[in-house]
């Protein structure tokens, strides 16, 4: 089973051109996955609230059913008031509309954010999960302690689903300033490998970033979806494509063997599209 | 580089399974004689079952916490635990669970684990701790919200003794951190821990 997964591979085909403000370019094909991905996003401020909007506009054209979190939910302080100025109300028409959200922690974030019901982490600090075709695997990078990486090891190996995604929120490979989590990815890489982890998702840096697949891994950094770091984006042989210019966010629809996305700034140009073709198992 | 660092760092997978009663044996120690280390240990044990003791004790005074829709159940039951452990430990000083045979053995885990890391792990870590510069650690006092959780090495997670759930290990600078969850409490350190 392990060799049979450990085979998959992605095949990326994609456009980097910007695409007119406002417009879908997923396929909303019938019976697909769909979410939205989001990172670093807790600070609470006009910016997050502008990009929350834009979220909502593409959720009238894209209608999907939950969001992931890469972390750093909420900066600063954590008290009652702050759950809602930086989550609760920014996300409102998403929250209303029944949207679901599963978080990760981020190193900004207290661990007792995983017993807030919205954040469907029940009370762990890392989970999974499984929607359509897809299984999920939402990780704490911030204390990836034996037991973490035993329990994902069986989770992955007893995973049945066509697609594997883990999530979490520190990035192994990345071309922005401060560089990937290479101790991390020491520990975490050969799992994925092992057991077919298709794509991965992280934030912590403030950008967006398509990260040329690794090792027949698609990796992508959505860590700009409130917190910016203008021009942080030191582009490399491994960068695809990067937006450090403005906040983004992702759209994600999973149709079969095809997973397409489309990255959206916060005034709704698509910055990034393309699909992910997961390669039948030899 | 990334076959670099996976060559010289094994994965979980194929280290030995550690008892599931916290605080187990190290995965890797450093050359001491077995005995004062297993000593070290076991005291190092005892006073980690002795603070959860009370840790429980309080934490039934302040109600469990489950799942809430309620932020500030999550708030209110953090803060009040820390309060009651900070009354209860009011007379706490560093060293209390940290005692200086624990500091001794820890220190030496940790220059052992940190001698395997490459170039590149040890950027990690000086590039993490950039937004703790400020920061001193006093033990009993609530770790300041506005600072960040800056993530603990995965080799030294595998290297230190197991910790029960709500008790972790947290890096502030140089020093080492033991701190709790539920109530974010710094339960003690050890100065200048890392090389």
């Amino acid at each position: 089973m392990s060799r049979r997964v450990c085979l998959l591979g992605v095949v990326l085909i994609a456009s980097t051109a910007i695409a007119v403000a406002q417009e879908l370019t997923l396929p909303l094909a019938q019976g697909s996955v769909r979410l939205l991905v989001i990172g670093d996003s807790g600070t609470g401020d006009t910016v997050q609230n502008e990009v929350a909007r834009q979220m909502a506009n593409f959720r009238a054209k894209f209608p999907f059913d939950f969001a992931i979190m890469l972390g750093d939910n909420m900066y600063g302080s954590e008290r009652p008031q702050d759950y809602v100025r930086k989550f609760e109300a920014p996300y409102k028409p998403l929250l209303d509309a029944k949207v679901e959200f599963y978080a990760t922690l981020g190193n900004h974030d207290d661990p007792n954010q995983r017993f807030y019901k919205a954040f469907n982490l029940g009370g762990e600090r890392y989970r999974t999960f499984r929607k359509g075709n897809a299984r999920f695997f939402a990780l704490d990078s911030n204390y990836m302690d034996p037991d973490q990486v035993r329990w994902l090891e069986k989770e992955l190996q007893a995973s049945g689903s066509d697609w594997k995604i883990a999530y979490f929120h520190h990035p192994l490979y990345t071309a922005a300033t401060r560089g990937p989590t290479v101790e991390l990815r020491a520990v975490l890489e050969p799992l994925f490998l092992k057991y077919g982890v298709n794509v991965v998702f992280t934030g912590h840096e403030h950008l967006y970033e398509r990260v040329k697949p690794q090792k027949g891994i698609q990796y992508f950094v959505a860590g700009g979806s409130a917190k910016l770091r203008p021009g942080d984006l030191q582009k490399s042989a491994q960068t695809e494509v990067g937006y450090d210019r403005d906040r983004s966010f992702m759209l994600v629809e999973i149709a079969g063997d095809a997973l397409h996305f489309q990255t959206i700034s916060r005034t709704g140009a698509t910055v990034d599209k393309g699909v992910i073709q997961r390669q039948t198992p030899r | 580089m990334s076959v670099v660092v996976a060559t010289t760092m094994p994965i979980f997978a194929q280290t030995p399974a550690k008892p599931a009663t916290p605080p187990s044996t190290p995965a890797s120690q450093p050359a001491t004689a077995p005995n004062q280390t297993a000593a070290t240990l076991a005291e190092f044990t005892a006073r980690i079952n002795e603070y959860m003791a009370m840790h429980r004790k309080l934490a039934n005074e302040t109600g469990k916490i489950n799942d809430t829709k309620k932020p500030a159940e999550i708030t209110l039951r953090e803060e009040a635990l820390g309060k009651l452990i900070q009354t209860n430990r009011a007379e706490a000083k560093q060293g209390d669970l940290f005692t200086p045979a624990v500091q001794t053995l820890f220190k030496a885990i940790i220059k052992q684990e940190y001698a395997r890391r490459t170039a590149a792990m040890r950027k990690d870590r000086k590039q993490d701790q950039d937004e703790l510069a400020d920061f001193t650690p006093i033990v009993n006092q609530t770790y300041p919200p506005q600072k960040p959780l800056v993530t603990f090495p995965a080799g030294l997670l595998r290297a230190l003794p197991k910790l029960p759930r709500e008790l972790e290990y947290r890096l502030v600078q140089r020093n080492l951190i033991l701190r709790d969850i539920e109530a974010n409490i710094i339960v003690d350190f050890i100065p200048a821990a890392t090389p």
